[in-house]
């Protein structure tokens, strides 16, 4: 029985050296960013026994941000709200991250301490979030162009889209900002119509073959006419999304920094 | 109580045996203690040394890329104990990671420094790494050893091409469908024949009951359109037909490699696992 | 000295036993031949998906029309022709898709996008929403 405490005692020993609270090594987490050892990172960071404090939330709420992966940089930045406030680059970055998530992150985020670029950021989102045009004054010149498509796609009604398409086929394409479909609408309609005409006018409407034709022609048109009401309120998410886009990517380029 | 005593020194001391000195059992929790040797010996020599732990590891684990990844990170020669079983080694795990290139290059030094150039396994290795780059090598090698006459396929492999490819694609400008049967793909063949002779049979009658607008775009447009696909699908059944016939000869080909290495096994030299 | 080397060996087989699978050397290296010339993989092209219809869903019979005249063109027509759409999701297969979600509205968008479909229209769509070979994403929100 003696033997066993010791070998029992002399185990526990040994798991206590092993178990430690270490503090997080920079430099080496540094290292593996350099040489891209994503495996080691993530085991350094989550599974290793490093002492849970700010740094090891802040430097996986990075992991997070440079993984794509919204859910472990949520958890961790709540955590670490207090370093990201005292770096600029990692904020920014994490405010980019954000800016096309749709996760409230910008309305939970505390605006009084902010850096000057994060907050022409929540400015932006902002102007992309609200239906109503604010003061655009702020904005950098090289996303104007890009916000005045999304202005004069929001200001485009359905109804007209749908009116010109009843008109003609394919002017209402035009008008929803997919101008290059407005010849094939055009032909199909135009030639599903010609051949009905002419098998009503050889033979009676309730011919087979003039009944094929008027039902396809019915069934072009209305498609058309549904398809440009569609289309538009899809061009309008597209406008949305390309002003999102160009924003990230300007800002992403103005405030060129590694956090890692 | 020595019985207990017999197991615990046993379960200790294979552990020992097995595991390096830290004793931890995990896998990514290994590798991380190795990266952190490699780290803390960056600008010495020895990180070679852990960054081949780490190669082992890996392979022992089954993790090939994470392997090869060590691989291409370290420099055989700064190795302490470098020698041509290691280039051996080196040549395997690159060719499994589909890295052919460098698996000649880890090859032809391995060859340098081998003392046994003759060894059927090692001849075996040659042919496979150089069948896609260098036929007459491996030509070279199986006439010059009657055991390699198996490998004779991987030549035959990288060599096939189906012909006659004009023969199909005229038949069926001539006939639609025709060269589709004749590559053996009945159904289709038939389809298109049926198609295309029911669309010109459609146009015939649309023109002949006056109803131009509808001969031309049910006849003309849609009849135009399965002639010119019926000659596009012949095209591609015919690049079918040619893999499908590469697929085969390789399958046959892996069985007759995997007896050649029932009598001359290819291991690995340095890696135990 | 014997019992020692007996439990050694029970105590490897018992280690070795739990670790993961090994790596077959020489049928991974035979196995490379055969992975560098793949069989072409025929997708298969379904009927309709009416697994989380409701009953009453089910019974409608414009599915079936519609999901009849799919598959028909899908599986036997689209390979006659050789169709080669501009979009990532063929237009038989966003009908389908539409037709499974929104029914008759669904026709009518997948009957838009078709008569739509030409090389000239990827020139409409701004970059986010191409692929890489520049077939148009038109997956349904």
């Amino acid at each position: 029985m003696n033997w066993i405490k010791k070998m029992g005692l002399l185990f526990c020993c040994f798991c206590f050296l092993k178990i430690t609270n270490a503090q997080i090594n920079v430099s080496f987490l540094q290292y593996l960013y350099e040489n891209n050892l994503k495996k080691e990172l993530q085991t350094y960071l989550w599974k290793n026994t490093l002492k849970e404090n700010d740094t090891l939330f802040f430097e996986r709420a990075i992991f997070g941000l440079n993984e794509n992966n919204e859910k472990i940089f949520i958890e961790n930045f709540n955590q670490a709200k207090n370093l990201f406030f005292q770096n600029e680059c990692a904020l920014n970055k994490a405010a980019l991250f954000n800016f096309d998530k749709k996760n409230e992150w910008f309305e939970r985020l505390d605006t009084v301490n902010l850096f000057e670029t994060t907050k022409k950021i929540l400015l932006t989102y902002k102007i992309v979030n609200s239906k109503n045009i604010l003061t655009i004054d702020s904005l950098p010149n090289e996303l104007l162009t890009s916000y005045s498509e999304m202005q004069k796609y929001r200001k485009k009604k359905s109804l007209n889209a749908v009116l010109l398409s009843l008109i003609l086929p394919g002017l209402g394409e035009i008008y929803a900002g997919r101008k290059r479909a407005f010849f094939p609408v055009l032909l199909s309609n135009g030639f599903y119509i010609a051949q009905s005409i002419e098998s009503i006018s050889k033979f009676e409407v309730n011919n087979g073959l003039s009944i094929l034709n008027l039902s396809l022609t019915g069934l072009f048109y209305v498609s058309n006419i549904y398809g440009t009401y569609y289309d538009l309120k899809k061009i309008k998410r597209e406008k949305q999304k390309q002003f999102e886009i160009d924003t990230i990517n300007y800002f992403g380029s103005t405030c060129q920094c590694s956090v890692h | 109580m020595k019985l207990i005593r017999l197991i615990i020194l046993a379960v200790l001391a294979n552990a020992l045996c097995i595991n390096n000195a830290i004793g931890q059992l995990n896998y990514d929790t290994l590798m991380l203690s190795l990266e952190m040797k490699v780290f803390e010996n960056k600008n010495s020599i020895s990180k070679h040394d852990f960054l081949w732990q780490k190669l082992e590891l890996s392979i022992k684990n089954n993790d090939l890329p994470k392997a090869f990844e060590s691989l291409v990170r370290l420099n055989i020669d700064s190795l302490s104990a470098a020698s041509y079983k290691y280039y051996w080694d080196a040549a395997i795990i690159c060719y499994l990671n589909n890295d052919e290139n460098l698996a000649r290059n880890y090859f032809s030094k391995f060859k340098v420094l081998n003392p046994n150039k003759l060894e059927t396994n090692a001849q075996i290795l040659e042919a496979i790494v150089y069948s896609n780059d260098d036929t007459a090598r491996v030509r070279d090698l199986i006439l010059n050893n009657d055991s390699l006459k198996p490998l004779h396929c991987l030549i035959d492999l990288a060599a096939y091409e189906k012909s006659h490819y004009a023969a199909y694609f005229i038949t069926s400008a001539l006939v639609p469908g025709l060269g589709n049967i004749l590559l053996g793909e009945v159904k289709s063949g038939l389809v298109s024949l049926a198609i295309t002779s029911g669309m010109i049979l459609l146009t015939r009658e649309l023109f002949k009951n006056n109803l131009p607008i509808n001969a031309s775009l049910w006849g003309i447009a849609w009849g135009l359109r399965f002639y010119g696909g019926n000659i596009a699908l012949t095209d591609k059944n015919f690049d079918k037909k040619e893999v499908d016939k590469k697929n085969e000869l390789a399958k046959s080909c892996e069985l007759e490699v995997l007896k050649l290495f029932k009598k001359f096994s290819v291991n690995f030299l340095t890696i135990t696992y | 000295m014997v019992r020692i080397l007996i439990l050694c060996l029970l105590a490897n087989i018992m280690l070795n036993g739990f670790s993961q699978n090994r790596l077959n050397l020489n049928k991974s290296i035979a196995g490379k031949i055969v992975e560098k010339y793949p069989k072409e993989n025929i997708s298969k092209r379904p009927f309709l998906n009416l697994q989380n219809k409701k009953s009453i869903q089910k019974l409608n019979p414009l599915l079936y029309v519609s999901g009849g005249l799919l598959f028909f063109y899908q599986n036997l027509l689209s390979e006659q022709i050789q169709a080669n759409c501009v979009y990532k999701n063929s237009c038989s297969e966003h009908a389908k898709i539409c037709i499974q979600k929104y029914k008759f509205k669904g026709l009518l968008m997948g009957v838009s996008q078709f008569t739509k479909c030409s090389p000239a229209i990827v020139q409409d769509y701004p970059i986010f929403l191409k692929t890489d070979n520049g077939k148009i994403i038109n997956e349904l929100d």
